[in-house]
This record gives structure tokens, sequence and C-alpha cells, in this order.
């Protein structure tokens, strides 16, 4: 319909999702958004999509010994470029990273698996192919020779990454700052054309993919995204995490396995500042309820290529 | 249609549409990204730019908002957000904001739509679900139980 036509005035319902979406996200805190919830479903559903949560992606990575927080966001006026700062128990600081993902619209999603930064793009989704625009990992992880067990995780998904042929053009490295070069984009800018990519790499991509695989693919991207707030509790490495109820820039974790025994920290991730938590009681930790976005383990459906 | 004025400015003919035509500068049309396209495609020469979405009541306000923000530069930052206060203000209830919304979706102008998102999001601001649905005549399809369960997911949003 014509806008302001005066037999009938447009409101809210004639307004696209994605209008909706940029009013929503001018509120002044996720506080607010989460309240909006329950206006009404439809109001749920845009307000539940990771798509509403793009600018805020907390995630946990952790191994035996160390655990990491990470939150991505991408910074005002950069679209091809997110923005990570990690949080390293080992080395208690914070670092900044700077991931370059040319051409991503604002369809993009990004999780955390492993040590590994995925961020996905939609587009191919109506074929059944999500493509992975950016893949990284941890520098830290492959300096850290002595975490032997985890290299040889890191090497495992590279060997993958090769084998999937197509993907490994898409890589796009976490790196420091100071270390992005120029080259680095425009290899990332080659992988815009991989979607046109010959049969003959599809071709052979499907035949590595079981449908199984391809149905994490979506599942990362597209199934319910309630998934990604809960935290798997069955799992015995847990490090649990939520988000301040009173300020949602600040993020909370602690060994899960322990609870009586661990400490708990809050940690700012504006100020970067970090401090015990006091008083705290085991069973007020409880995760359900909490806006987070977990680290999701790679699913042993995924078949290895070796 | 571009006809010249005295002092040289090519002017540009936009027409609503419910058939009101408004003849601006080309600068102050070109404000919006989607006008000015149509210009470098040629599209001005044969007349006026229709815009099939946009009704003159809303064109006008939109008018407005271009021509203050094409003379103004950026010392006089602080007038041009107080005049942009004023501008909302007077397109104050949320019927006019959502055309002058989508009119500046279409138009590209993003400072506008800037300015109208973020008036419409502290209208919203504050406000319980149900004064939210009120406002913008919503109906509320959850069950009390699903309600609950909204509410149980983010617990700390509620309190």
């Amino acid at each position: 319909m014509a806008v302001g036509n005066s037999r009938t005035p447009s409101s809210i319902h004639d307004l696209d999702d994605s209008l909706l979406i940029e009013i929503l996200q001018r509120l002044p805190s996720l506080k607010y958004a989460i309240q909006c919830q329950l206006v009404s479903k439809h109001w749920y559903s845009l307000i539940s999509t990771p798509f509403f949560l793009r600018d805020v992606v907390v995630g946990l990575m952790w191994d035996e010994k160390n655990f990491k927080v990470v939150r991505i966001h991408q910074p005002d006026g950069f679209e091809s470029w997110f923005a990570a700062e990690v949080f390293s128990s080992e080395t208690k600081q914070w670092r900044e990273l700077k991931i370059s993902c040319p051409h991503l619209g604002r369809t993009n999603v990004d999780t955390l698996e492993d040590g590994f930064l995925r961020i996905w793009e939609l587009e191919d989704y109506q074929s059944g192919k999500s493509s992975a625009k950016g893949k990284t990992y941890d520098e830290e992880e492959e300096e850290e020779e002595e975490e032997n067990e985890e290299e040889e995780e890191v090497e495992e998904e590279e060997e993958e990454d090769e084998e999937e042929g197509e993907k490994v053009e898409g890589e796009g490295e976490i790196e420091e700052e100071e270390e992005m070069e120029e080259g680095e984009v425009e290899e990332e800018e080659d992988y815009g054309g991989a979607n046109s990519d010959s049969d003959e790499v599809e071709e052979h991509r499907r035949g590595q993919w079981s449908f199984k695989s391809e149905a994490y693919w979506r599942d990362v991207v597209y199934d319910d995204d309630r998934l990604w707030r809960q935290l798997n509790f069955d799992h015995p490495k847990l490090y649990a995490l939520y988000l301040d109820p009173n300020d949602e820039h600040t993020v909370c974790f602690a060994d899960y396995d322990y609870p009586a025994l661990s400490l708990v920290y809050s940690c700012n991730l504006r100020s970067k500042e970090m401090k015990l938590v006091e008083g705290f009681q085991p069973n007020e930790f409880f995760l359900e309820g909490a806006f987070l976005l977990p680290l999701r383990q790679r699913p042993s459906t995924i078949p290895r290529f070796f | 249609m571009s006809i010249t004025t005295e002092n040289n400015e090519k002017m540009i003919t936009l027409m609503s549409s419910d058939g009101e035509e408004f003849v601006v500068e080309e600068a102050v049309a070109a404000q919006s990204q989607t006008i000015k396209h149509l210009i470098e495609d040629g599209c001005s020469t044969e007349g006026s730019i229709p815009l099939p979405n946009v009704t003159g009541r809303v064109l006008s306000e939109v008018i407005q908002y271009c021509k203050k923000h094409s003379s103004s530069d950026d010392k006089e930052e602080k007038e041009l957000e107080a005049w942009d206060a004023e501008f909302v203000k007077a397109a104050d209830d949320h019927v006019a904001l959502t055309d002058l919304m989508m009119a500046a979706n279409f138009l590209d102008i993003k400072g506008l739509l800037d300015l109208v998102a973020q008036t419409l999001a502290n209208m919203i601001t504050g406000k319980s679900p149900e004064e939210v649905r009120r406002m913008w005549n919503i109906k509320n399809d959850f069950t009390p139980e699903e309600a609950e369960k909204v509410r149980k997911e983010n617990q700390w949003a509620f309190e």
C-alpha cells in the first residue's frame, strides 16, 4: 500500500520485519528488547533471532585447563568487519582481535565451536547449502605447544577444511590487528565468487558430506534458536556462563563441575574489569533463562575426512 | 523535466502516489539515494519522477527534512539536532512516524530513517508489553502459559 494513504493509515503492521528490527535494535538496552518479546508471537520471533542479536555474541571456549570468553560484535559502520574480544584464563588478559569478512550482509550468524569461530552466510539455504564465509581459529591455541590435545584438534579441523576444498578459500583467520594485511582481505573477496563454484567442487562436497552434516549446517543457523541459549549441562567440563541480570555487558562464569569449590568471576566486557562474585550461591547459578549464546560442540555426526 | 532557476540550480519534479507534484532543487532531492540513482540513470529528463509508494502528505514532510539537511553544514550540527527533534515532534503520532519510516526506507534517506526509528524506539522504551500493544493495536496472541514460558526464558529481563 501507499505510504500515508489517508483512507487506510499505515501502522506498525505495515512495517517490514527489517524496519521493525531497526526500531527494536534502537531500544536503550537488551533488557527492554527482551521485555518486548511479550508483545506478540511475531515480536518474539523477531527478538529471538540471532540476526537481531548480531551485535552481542558471547561465547565460551574451554579445554582441560583453561577457558576463554569471547565476545563478538560488529563495530558501527564496519559492515565487513567483526571485532572479537577474547579473555584467556591462562593469561588473565583480554585481547582484541579483528576478523575480516567482506561481503557479509545482515543475514550472517556467527558461532563458536572448539576454539573455532565460524561466520555463516545463509543465502544458499534454499538450495540446501549454507556457506561459511569466514572461518578462524584462535592463534593462541597454536602457540601453546604444551596443549597437545588441543593442538591435535586444531590440525584435525584444518585437514577437514582441505578436504572440503571450497571452504578453505573462505578462511578468515583471526589476526592480531597489526598483522592484518591487505592481502588477507583480497583472498576472502575471492571467495565471494565461490558461491558459483563449479559443479565439480560442489559434487565433491556433496559426496563427502552426508545429509546429516548438511542438517548440521542448518542446525547452526536455522534450528530453534533457543538451542543457542541452552548450555549443555551434560558436558563434564562445562564452565557456566551467564550475563549479569543488571548489566548486559557483564558476563559471569565458573566451573560448573564443582560450583561450591570454584571461583565465580564477573567481567565487564566494556571496561574489561574483572572481579570475584561475592556471596555466590551455587543454587542461584542456574543458567536457564540467562541470556547467552553457548559454545557449540561440533556434533559427532560430522564425518571425519581421514 | 529539469528546469533551471536563476541561480543555476537544477530543479527536479517529484510526483507523489496521489498525483501531487513537488519541484525541488536537485541537491535536495539527491538526499534520497533512490532519487539520486534515478537522476544518475537519466530518469528525470523525461518529466517528473514518480514515487508510487509515497503520498503527497508524507512526501512534503520528507522534502522539508531534505531541504533542511541539504542546506545545513557540519557546524550547525547542534541546531540541526534541535530541528530534527522538532520535526519528529510535529509528526508526533506513531502512525505518521511509520509512514515517514516507510518513505525514508523506500527513498533511502539514512538520516531520516535513523531519526524516525530512534523516535519510535524511544516511544516503546519504558512501556509495558500491554501498553505497546495498545499503542500499535497489536493483538496479544500468547496464552498465559506461553507468556509465562517466555518470561522464564529470560527471567532477568522481567525483574
